[in-house]
């Protein structure tokens, strides 16, 4: 069978189910709303939101691969600019850009313009230190460890924080080679 | 044969003749009027099934028995660690207890993984088809490590594109499932249905053929 065309993120956007914007903006919010209750210290609620993104990342990587039919990226920049331009696409109906290159090309930014998340959002005084989209560094981060990239994401900008756009950054800590046996003696 | 139907679904195959116990025995007794129009190629599938005397209820769940779970055998998920998290056998060709179902399981995995490192080539991914005498095993693995396989009958077609179809099943019903257990045994009761009808589906597709 010839392999399969990759599927571009407007495609696989058209084809899945979706849901309201609002209804999920606004449940998202009710759920750092709850974290910030119950946890009581902004930097609980960024840990946490972050272990969610985690646990939700190390699923969802699974379902991306499957309807995006993308194959194995040569390098890191394949793999972000596929994030950017196909993994936001399909989960959150919005296209990032991928800029800031380091030099040796392990680290980068994901640009986002737009974000549902924060359709209704404003920061109070009291939450000054909450990065409100946390949950969003935990997916990418949860996603690619599950494909054997040990990374660390960090938001560089924040439009909650009165930055002009969202900005991600991801940087390669270490790529983890995919042979066995898988530390089986350790 | 007044008593039974016979259909000859590849000449020789021994296992129709065990799917047609079993139809006699679920069944009790089904007749067709005759046996030597059934003919004896997969070309005459449709044709055979349309003159069989049946009551319309029970054709659907025999037309099942004896063309689309004879095409898979059985259907193996196994995750990055070579542990089966599903299985399960369609018809009673090359069905299994479960130690023999894990050990095939680990088994695959570690031939799979040996493939990788022996091929001449490099940036190999493992087999994706295994060939022998009475069965194919097809093996799709995704990138995140997690195999799909299915043993069918030789010379099955469209394996690959059922595989792909599992991956994506599996994907929205169990890893979308809050409370499966990454890595752990598959026991989600959509999953199964959804499964059962995509190998129905591709019956269809077989019939169509």
């Amino acid at each position: 069978m010839a392999p399969v065309a990759p599927r571009s993120g407007d495609a696989i956007f058209a084809n899945v189910e979706r849901v309201n914007a609002e209804l999920f903006t606004l449940t998202y919010g009710a759920i750092v709303r709850q974290l910030l209750t119950d946890l009581e210290e902004v930097e609980e609620v960024n840990k946490q939101l972050d272990q969610m993104g985690y646990n939700i990342g190390i699923r969802l990587v699974d379902e991306f691969l499957a309807k995006s039919n993308v194959s194995r990226c040569v390098d890191f920049r394949e793999t972000t600019d596929v994030i950017a331009k196909v993994g936001f696409k399909m989960f959150l109906g919005v296209t990032a850009s991928v800029t800031n290159w380091d030099a040796d090309g392990t680290c980068c930014s994901i640009v986002l313009e737009d974000n549902p998340l924060v359709d209704f959002v404003e920061l109070p005084d009291t939450c000054q230190g909450l990065y409100y989209c946390n949950i969003l560094s935990g997916v990418i981060r949860g996603a690619l460890d599950m494909v054997s990239m040990k990374t660390e994401v960090t938001w560089i900008r924040d439009v909650l924080r009165g930055d002009d756009v969202f900005e991600l950054q991801v940087k390669l800590l270490k790529q983890v080679p995919e042979e066995y046996p898988y530390k089986d003696d350790e | 044969m007044e008593s039974t139907f016979y259909y000859e679904l590849r000449s020789g195959a021994q296992k129709n003749w065990l799917l047609l116990d079993l139809v006699r025995n679920r069944f009790g007794r089904l007749r067709s009027p005759d046996r030597s129009s059934a003919g004896d190629s997969l070309k005459s599938a449709k044709a055979a099934t349309s003159f069989l005397w049946l009551p319309s209820c029970v054709s659907g769940e025999i037309l099942e028995i004896f063309f689309g779970m004879a095409a898979i055998y059985s259907l193996y998920i196994i995750n990055k660690s070579g542990g089966l998290i599903y299985y399960k056998d369609y018809g009673s060709a090359g069905r299994m207890d479960t130690n023999d179902s894990l050990r095939v399981a680990s088994l695959w995995h570690s031939m799979h993984a040996i493939s990788q490192q022996l091929s001449p080539v490099s940036g190999c991914s493992g087999i994706e088809l295994l060939q022998a005498d009475t069965f194919d095993l097809h093996c799709f693995q995704s990138l995140t490590g997690t195999k799909f396989f299915v043993v069918c009958e030789p010379g099955a077609q469209h394996m690959e594109s059922l595989l792909k179809f599992v991956y994506e099943l599996y994907t929205d019903y169990v890893l979308k499932n809050p409370f499966y257990e990454m890595e752990m045994p598959i026991r989600c009761e959509l999953f199964d249905i959804n499964l059962t009808q995509a190998v129905q589906k591709d019956r269809v597709a077989f019939l169509g053929r």
